[in-house]
């Protein structure tokens, strides 16, 4: 049971717990396939994992200069990696997201926003993504805005310094255990996570969220 | 000797996997995702792109005596590869770039 009347804060992961990503991923791995025959080069799909794999080893540890690391790949142009980026990971999923958002999100957070502060923390950009889900936020933070990938705790942290919230007081939900349930962990905040604990927002232990 | 499409897509996933070693991800996701993002597509490119991986598989046969989705890594590694850079190097570059996207780590 979620004693929803102790929170002051409730924050939102995005990718995989405000959408479902399995099938936007399908799209966009599709979207991929046909550039790379038109380009005739695997060379974004090349860049993209690449990209992936350095931010997961980056989450794993506490590099200096993130925003600029992230972009540091071996034997590429750190300009030519951030554009690519910005096109297949943050531009070209906006216009699929609104029909992949999970169900009951848009009416649990208008309940929310009349008793606490709604946030949303990702380690991507969260502005564009969440007005392409319909939805809005009191306070949003990104990895680049703290200098800190999820499990490290300093957005949370951020987060709870902007809303006056204490840890107690706060409450996390994600998806991803070893990302914002470790983060969560860290900053003694409780978490509720995706797939775990619930899967959509309509789940009786949203009922009395308000 | 019937051509088989998912045991073709699940040889050509590992074949990939095989060779991106530094990714991550399981073979058997990578199956899983390539199927499900074919069953995505758009309907009508998916004849076509089906008949062409059975042709894929069967094309084996009168070379190594075998489909495609039962060589050994190896040989299927130099089909893969010799396509990769034949005529029908759109097929490929297809699989390739779908497993690709599917190791990535979510
Ligand atoms: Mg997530």
């Amino acid at each position: 049971m979620i004693d929803w009347d102790r929170f002051d804060l409730v924050v939102f992961d995005m990718d995989g717990t405000l959408y479902d990503q399995p099938p936007l991923r399908r799209r966009m791995a599709v979207m991929l396939a046909r550039e790379s025959i038109q380009s005739r080069s695997m060379a974004v799909a090349r860049m993209l994992g690449a990209y992936r794999r350095r931010r997961e080893a980056l989450a794993d540890t506490t590099a200096q200069d993130f925003a600029q690391e992230q972009y540091r790949l071996p034997g590429r142009d750190p300009e030519t990696v951030r554009a690519v980026v910005r096109e297949w990971m943050e531009e070209r999923p906006l216009p699929l997201l609104r029909r992949f958002r999970v169900e009951g999100v848009e009416a649990l957070f208008a309940r929310l926003s009349v008793s606490c502060a709604v946030a949303v923390h990702s380690d991507y950009r969260v502005e564009a993504k969440l007005a392409a889900l319909g939805l809005s936020a009191r306070f949003t933070v990104a990895a680049e805005d703290v200098g800190r990938l999820k499990p490290d705790p300093a957005g949370l942290r951020w987060l709870m310094a902007a809303a006056r919230a204490d840890p107690a007081r706060t409450l996390m939900i994600g998806d991803r255990d070893d990302r914002d349930g470790e983060a969560a962990r860290r900053a003694g905040v409780r978490a509720l996570i995706r797939g775990r604990d619930f899967r959509h927002y309509d789940e009786p232990i949203f009922r009395h969220a308000a | 000797m019937l051509p088989d499409f998912a045991a073709t897509v699940g040889a050509l996933a590992a074949t990939v996997a095989e060779r991106e070693r530094c990714a991550t991800g399981s073979v058997q996701g990578a199956r899983d995702f390539v199927l499900a993002s074919f069953a995505a597509m758009p309907v009508y490119l998916r004849p076509p792109l089906r008949a062409a991986t059975l042709f894929f598989d069967l094309w084996a046969v009168p070379r190594r005596g075998r489909l495609f989705h039962r060589l050994p890594p190896r040989q299927r590694r130099a089909q893969m590869e010799a396509w990769e850079t034949g005529p029908a190097r759109m097929l490929i570059r297809f699989y390739v770039s779908l497993v690709l996207v599917s190791l990535w780590h979510d």
